[in-house]
């Protein structure tokens, strides 16, 4: 069955799941443009969510909103119950929300550890004379690796002779490291072959046994249904259902992202 | 589950294996070339491989290698400083005024000092706050500060007779000169900025993916602001090294100090596109170059023959970082 | 894997490749000269100059060398890179000075330049010639550095006979122009102030500009003032180079010979376009002269015999008369001239 009111979630009552983040009819419009018309959806905590829908659909203005970039012109977003305004990458940060992006955000010639720690380096020392301390954040680094059992040649190693999927993975492991609530991805796998989107795939199972909650933004309808929990379609820039995987199909998912079902729009 | 890769070479093999690397040679193109020099200058006269001629040729280096090491910062950042050709000798001039009006040598050499860092920085926030290309505002400052000192000056170099300043030229402490020792502290303190703190990183993470570095929270414009600042800075330094050197501040623009300094950081490593830097390398580079020039004069070789071989060298140096790709 | 990029093969042709470059030079040119005859006493000289890419210190270097051969001594000419490449110059004076050469000789760029490099020349006790441009007595004196001698034209006399020259083309009165050389430099300034000096009151000087010793800047510098002045009847440039640009103005403007023309120098070039015609008149100072002149001062100390604190070379009025006759001379002078050095050289 279609669940068409977003909003409401009959699991809900009497569980001790709470969604972690409600967005409540966000609009965004840039000049003429409008590209969220009221969009609403939830995310339980410790689920991996998806949102699917067709290019243009809004999904990446919707994570933007999320992560900092864009200001929405109007809606609210909740986090942990209480509205929050997300109004830059460092204030949705502070809150726990870390995002992987297409482009991954790692630098090629820094090795995987210096990645890790980008701008969350540990120094020894103090003030303006401190140094790096090195051996500690290799020791960390390390330690992060091989509890997400991540496949990389070494900590010391460059970004640069990784391969996409270890470099997806450093990305992932990074924001998992410092995002302790949610952890944002956009098409995590578009760019990689089976076998290391499998690993991938791996990897985010993982964090569901972290306790840690996953939003992504996906193209692959198998990935959806292989990985997540719940999934939202958009379609022209709203909300447009929301179901739990587990009680719909990829033909119905296929037909409210292009429209021949109505949904709730 | 961590992969390692299995080893089923025998050590020194692997090792030996290092050769073959592209990248190996082209992170060690100055170290490795400079040795190249001096083991072919050393056969072919004995007048090279001598500690005085080695020491001089130090001395020779010193203001090239301070110029290299603060070159360094802004290429790493994905730009490139081409105004200290004319910082230089701005901060040589300062010294200069300074000292004739009295001010003590101390004071003079803070100022000169001051005033390159505040070029510096002068190109950082117009290159970031303005968005203009760096290329194009440091030629501008390039221009400015070049008339704007030749203004001060009335286009005269300025005498300046320090018994200081001649010491740290000819003196030292057995075969160690001061004169290098000051270059040495200037490069050992740009390594220890790029290799040891949290700046020198984000430095790094700047040039090497502008985007990624400001998606993580850094402050691309301050870490911009404070490359050029470092830049000038150095240039400060050289150009009271080069008052020490010609005893007077001299307005003249230096061009060939300037586009040596930049085949240096090239030599070193560094890629013009931003992201690597080396210190190490680019004073190997800076003192390769100066010992191409040493060793073609104690040769007597025509100056026309040293041209083309520094520029061979450099092409060849890009090469190698180029085939590393 | 597909990093390591297997170059076994390549890579150790390169280093083999940059000692060829080394060598090969080597056995291609060199500079200096040694053995011969001559009865004069056995030394070797170095001297350093500008740049060799100025006609004039080509001149200079060419007459060391020349003087070397006849004297039966080893001479070394080494330059900087430009006009104004004072570390450039610095570096060769130190390398030269590591080496054991008899007797230093150097041209300053600026005023004060070499004074430090040539303070450990002084440190091993050998004799130091300062050629042609004059290194500030002050600062040297200060920084306890002493001269044996200075050899060199007088440009203060250059510039007096070119102000008087324009005098006489101009009938004594009149409007000019001043090309100046790269500012601060002290024969230019010597130069020019002598001609101001000479020409005061009687031509009026309504610009002078530095065109920095180059032709093409001396080209566009004489448009622009045309532009400003087309009343000037003399243009006097602080050096040959800057007149040759000048020269090429007027013509394109079709002012040849409307327009005087007086430089200083006195090189091949500027000769041949006083033959023609397109320049009016220089002063020919001999580089040439100055070069063998410091072979024989060194020959002269290294027989422990006494040279002149001070020795002026020849300089003479170039006009279309005397035009061909100077190229034909050239480097040398065609008149004869008192040389000090000659004898105390001991043997010509």
């Amino acid at each position: 069955m279609i669940d068409t009111d977003p909003a409401a979630d009959p699991a809900d009552a009497g569980t001790n799941h709470r969604q972690l983040l409600e967005v409540e009819d966000l609009t965004k419009s840039f000049g003429a443009v409008q590209a969220l018309r009221g969009a609403s959806l939830t995310c339980r905590s410790g689920e991996v969510t998806a949102i699917v829908g067709d290019n243009g659909a809004g999904k990446s203005t919707l994570i933007k909103c999320l992560t900092g970039i864009e200001h929405p012109t109007s809606g609210t977003v909740r986090f942990r119950g209480q509205p929050v305004s997300l109004h830059s990458p460092d204030n949705a940060r502070s809150l726990g929300i870390e995002t992987v992006y297409q482009d991954l955000a790692l630098v090629d010639d820094l090795t995987v550890w210096q990645n890790l720690f980008l701008n969350r380096e540990i120094y020894r020392g103090i003030g303006p004379l401190r140094l790096l301390n090195k051996r500690a954040m290799v020791t960390a680094a390390q330690r992060t690796i091989e509890d997400l059992r991540v496949s990389v040649p070494s900590v010391r190693a460059t970004v640069r002779r990784l391969s996409g999927g270890q470099r997806q993975a450093v990305a992932i492991s990074r924001a998992v490291n410092w995002g302790s609530a949610l952890v944002i991805m956009d098409e995590p796998t578009a760019a990689l072959g089976l076998r290391e989107t499998a690993a991938v795939e791996a990897l985010i199972r993982r964090l569901q046994d972290r306790h840690v909650t996953v939003l992504i933004i996906s193209h692959n309808l198998e990935q959806v249904f292989r990985v997540c929990d719940q999934v939202w379609v958009m379609r022209q820039g709203r909300v447009v259902a929301g179901m739990r995987t587990a009680d719909t199909t990829s033909d119905q998912v296929v037909a409210l992202i292009t429209g021949s079902e109505r949904g709730a729009a | 589950m961590a992969s390692t890769t299995a080893d089923s070479q025998p050590a020194a093999a692997q090792r030996l294996r290092i050769l073959t690397d592209v990248g190996f040679w082209s992170s060690n193109a100055a170290p490795v070339g400079l040795a190249a020099v001096v083991i072919v200058f050393s056969l072919l006269t004995p007048a090279f491989l001598t500690s005085g001629n080695i020491s001089d040729l130090l001395v020779a280096a010193s203001i090239l290698v301070v110029l290299a090491a603060g070159q360094s910062f802004p290429i790493a950042a994905g730009g490139i400083d081409l105004s200290i050709g004319a910082t230089m000798p701005w901060a040589a001039v300062l010294l200069g005024l300074a000292t004739k009006d009295g001010l003590g040598m101390a004071a003079g050499i803070v100022v000169a000092l001051a005033g390159g860092a505040l070029v510096g920085a002068v190109n950082g926030l117009v290159i970031t706050k303005v968005g203009i290309d760096d290329f194009i505002v440091t030629l501008g400052t390039l221009g400015v500060m070049s008339g704007v000192t030749l203004l001060f000056t009335d286009g005269n170099a300025i005498p300046v007779n320090s018994r200081f300043l001649q010491q740290l030229a000819v003196g030292g402490a057995g075969p160690i000169r001061w004169f290098w020792l000051v270059a040495l502290a200037g490069a050992a303190c740009c390594y220890l900025v790029i290799r040891h703190t949290g700046y020198g990183t984000h430095l790094l993470a700047v040039g090497g993916n502008r985007d990624a570095a400001r998606s993580m929270g850094i402050s691309t414009d301050a870490v911009r602001v404070g490359a050029y600042t470092v830049s000038g800075l150095s240039a400060g330094l050289a150009g009271v090294l080069l008052v020490s050197y010609t005893a007077a501040g001299d307005p003249t623009l230096q061009t060939t100090q300037l586009l040596n300094s930049i085949a240096a950081v090239v030599l070193g490593g560094a890629s013009l596109k931003g992201g690597k830097a080396s210190i190490l390398g680019a004073t190997a580079g800076a003192v390769l170059l100066t010992a191409l020039l040493d060793g073609f004069t104690l040769l007597q070789i025509s100056t026309y023959y040293q041209l083309i071989a520094t520029g061979l060298v450099v092409v060849v140096a890009a090469s190698l970082s180029r085939l590393q790709r | 894997m597909k990093h390591r990029i297997r170059l076994a093969r390549r890579l150790p042709a390169l280093p083999a490749l940059a000692a060829l470059a080394c060598i090969v030079p080597l056995a291609a040119g060199c500079s200096s000269a040694s053995g011969g005859t001559g009865s004069g006493a056995q030394t070797s000289v170095a001297l350093a100059t500008r740049d060799f890419s100025n006609p004039y210190w080509a001149a200079l270097r060419d007459g060391a060398v020349a003087g070397g051969k006849k004297l039966g001594i080893h001479v070394d000419v080494e330059a900087g890179s430009n006009e104004t490449d004072a570390t450039g110059e610095n570096q060769v004076i130190m390398a030269q000075g590591s080496q054991n050469f008899g007797c230093y000789a150097a041209v300053p760029v600026n005023a004060t330049n070499v004074i430090t490099p040539l303070l450990q020349v002084q440190a091993k006790g050998k004799p130091i010639i300062n050629v042609d441009t004059q290194i500030d007595p002050t600062a040297a004196r200060e920084a306890g550095l002493k001269i044996t001698s200075f050899i060199g034209s007088d440009n203060t006399q250059a510039g007096t006979i070119a102000g008087n020259e324009m005098l006489q083309l101009l009938h004594g009165h009149g409007k000019v122009a001043i090309l100046e050389g790269i500012p601060g430099e002290k024969n230019g300034i010597a130069r020019v102030n002598a001609f101001r000096g000479v020409t005061a009151g009687k031509l009026q000087v309504v610009q002078a500009q530095t065109a920095d010793y180059e032709e093409s800047e001396g080209l566009t510098v004489t448009q622009d003032i045309l532009k400003v002045h087309p009343d000037i009847t003399g243009i006097f440039a602080a050096d040959d180079e800057m007149a040759l640009g000048a020269a090429q103005a007027i013509s394109d403007a079709g002012l040849t010979g409307k327009i005087k023309i007086v430089s200083i120098d006195g090189i091949t070039q500027a000769l041949q376009e006083v033959a023609a015609g397109k320049l009016t008149a220089t002063i020919s100072q001999y580089p040439y002269v100055e070069g063998e002149m410091v072979d024989e001062a060194c020959t002269a100390l290294a027989d422990h015999k006494q040279i002149p604190q001070r020795v002026v070379s020849p300089i003479h009025l170039i006009t279309q008369s005397t035009a061909k006759q100077a190229i034909a001379a050239f480097p040398r002078p065609f008149f004869s001239f008192h040389d000090p050095l000659a004898s105390l050289a001991g043997g010509q």
